[in-house]
């Protein structure tokens, strides 16, 4: 009896001490997750430039972007950059992956090489590569073309292809996922690859048979925040975008994402009502594809599992 | 036999396969920093100089003292550092109670998290724009250090993974031994979660020092610009503008670079997105 008044005194105080910990966490979200969600709902009604007072102006703000062309290009050149990135850095980054997890000769110097351009501020990373996609003989690619007996291209400039060098700048970025997928794979139990190579699997099979399968939640997660990133492209098109400094998207909007649309909108503007609904369009839009995502397996078990006890 | 030439055959592809992606990678990054020692004039020379001569090293003291780069550099160290102590403590003590307390709405609130991380900031973003205008905080560094204070989701999820993979036993026995819950946490669940902490430290790290979005909305003073947004606007009263802001690029790379090689050894151990282990 007396142990058993001990004990509940215990879990009483775990629970206690346990909400203790997290409680951080729950007045953050409050603060700086829910309660702004509310607010940025409720700015999508009003019509508001900082200096007066806000007026509700019902869904005027709706007719206005989604009435705008700018908007639609806006969202067609995010949804290019979400899908070509996203595809890149699911295949390129597990391929490679599973290529360094071998522990080949410099493997370690081969991570170092890929996951350099992820140390590279995204603004610099953009003026590192304007040499790269350069107008006529300055162009790096473009010397390349010319060896080839091709063409010029205008990369940059040509409305419809700015976007593509975005997405081409992905296979730059891979390391990050790179170092997620490659502990993924190295958390893998190796008597799974030693069952499979005992039974003949060679190295494909093994990487189709075992490490896919296993990996399966790894990449689902890292598909979820692949494309949440994708719809967040802002830094690149700004650089690219060298006209930045005078409101400019790109030639043509060629170079406006969802982000710099909200930015420009915001801070360039101060259509606060506007930007707000933007805001809510790439929120909606991450929400979809991540539930289209949880859908296409049910294998996504991140949070699922229970320390054995 | 043939299972060993094969073995060879798919090992010198693999080797051939790293080597060329590492050649693309790496080219931009050897035009950057051979160009960083060029005068504009020698910059724009076809065919392009691989190795400048004269190689204008001055370039870099001009960047870093005459610019006055070493004040970004400066900016830029403050706020990554703050970052990785603000959020890594933090999100470390939140995974801590989730892990390894039991209390009412636990996995509720655990999934709560995992979808904070999902959304995107920008629906966020405005109202808490206005808000920290409201309150005055405009041009300072509050509104992109304080909020760390209460935990990022990634590094929660990040961290809970983790230590859940730690044995029980240690803590049990700390228990009984009359150590606090903070004591555990900080003596016993910290040093084994060495790999992980630094990791994170890794992310949160990059993360700030690569972050242009929040610098460029909250701050307006150029003396309080980090690297990032110090390198949208640069400029120089030189006739060099063009190389010097690759000097400026290749400045800005240094700290990233020695902090990706020390915590390079901890990555494997350190990652445990779907506890596969």
């Amino acid at each position: 009896m007396g142990s058993g008044t001990r004990k509940m005194g215990i879990e009483k105080r775990e629970k206690i001490a346990g909400l203790l910990l997290v409680s951080p966490w729950i007045v953050g979200f409050l603060l700086f997750g829910l309660f702004p969600m509310g607010v940025s709902g409720y700015l999508t009604f009003v019509k508001w430039d900082f200096l007066r007072d806000p007026q509700w102006v019902g869904l005027s703000n709706f007719q206005d972007v989604f009435r705008n062309p700018i908007f639609y290009t806006a969202l067609k050149n995010t949804l290019i950059i979400t899908f070509g990135s996203s595809l890149i850095y699911l295949v390129f980054g597990v391929i490679i992956a599973a290529m360094l997890a071998k522990d080949y000769l410099g493997s370690n110097v081969f991570r170092a090489i890929i996951f350099l351009p992820s140390l590279v501020i995204g603004t610099a990373l953009a003026m590192m590569m304007q040499p790269v996609f350069g107008n006529g003989k300055y162009g790096l690619l473009n010397q390349v073309l010319n060896l080839l007996g091709l063409p010029y291209q205008s990369w940059l400039t040509e409305p419809g292809q700015a976007v593509w060098v975005i997405v081409a700048m992905s296979f730059w970025f891979l390391g990050s996922g790179v170092i997620i997928y490659l502990a993924g794979i190295k958390g893998i139990d190796p008597s799974y690859f030693e069952a499979a190579m005992i039974d003949g699997a060679n190295g494909l099979q093994q990487f189709y048979k075992v490490t896919i399968p296993l990996l399966t939640p790894v990449l689902l997660f890292q598909s979820i925040m692949g494309i949440i990133g994708g719809l967040q492209v802002f830094d690149l098109a700004l650089t690219l975008a060298s006209e930045f400094k005078t409101g400019g998207m790109g030639n043509e909007n060629s170079l406006a994402t969802l982000v710099f649309y909200l930015y420009t909108l915001a801070f360039r503007d101060y259509n606060m009502g506007s930007a707000a609904v933007v805001g809510w369009v790439i929120f909606i839009v991450s929400l979809l594809l991540s539930l289209v995502i949880f859908r296409l397996s049910k294998k996504f078990q991140l949070f699922g599992e229970e320390e054995s006890k | 036999m043939r299972y060993k030439s094969g073995l060879l055959a798919s090992k010198i592809f693999i080797f051939s396969f790293l080597a060329l992606l590492s050649f693309i990678i790496l080219v931009p990054f050897v035009y950057l920093f051979t160009s960083s020692l060029k005068t504009s004039a020698q910059y724009f020379k076809i065919p392009i100089e691989w190795i400048p001569s004269p190689a204008l090293w001055s370039n870099y003291s001009y960047v870093f003292v005459e610019l006055k780069f070493y004040i970004y550099m400066w900016n830029s160290t403050f706020l990554a550092v703050s970052s990785v102590v603000l959020s890594v403590l933090s999100s470390s003590l939140i995974a801590y109670g989730f892990a390894r307390f039991k209390f009412p709405l636990r996995n509720g609130m655990f999934i709560l998290v995992i979808a904070t991380m999902m959304l995107p900031g920008q629906v966020t973003m405005l109202p808490l724009f206005i808000y920290f205008k409201s309150i005055g905080w405009l041009g300072s560094y509050k509104p992109l250090l304080v909020p760390q204070l209460f935990g990022s989701a990634y590094l929660i999820f990040l961290i809970r993974q983790f230590y859940i993979t730690l044995p029980r036993e240690i803590d049990e026995a700390a228990k009984i031994d009359g150590c606090g819950y903070l004591r555990i946490w900080w003596n016993v669940i910290m040093p084994q979660a060495k790999p992980v902490l630094i990791v994170s430290a890794l992310f949160v790290f990059l993360g700030s020092w690569k972050d242009v979005f929040g610098p460029l909305i909250y701050l307006s003073d150029r003396s309080s610009y980090p690297l990032a947004v110090g390198l949208l606007y640069f400029t120089s009263p030189t006739s060099n503008a063009y190389t010097l802001i690759l000097v400026a690029i290749v400045i800005a790379l240094v700290p990233t670079l020695l902090f990706f090689i020390f915590s390079q050894k901890y990555l494997n151990k350190g990652v445990n997105i779907a506890n596969l282990k």
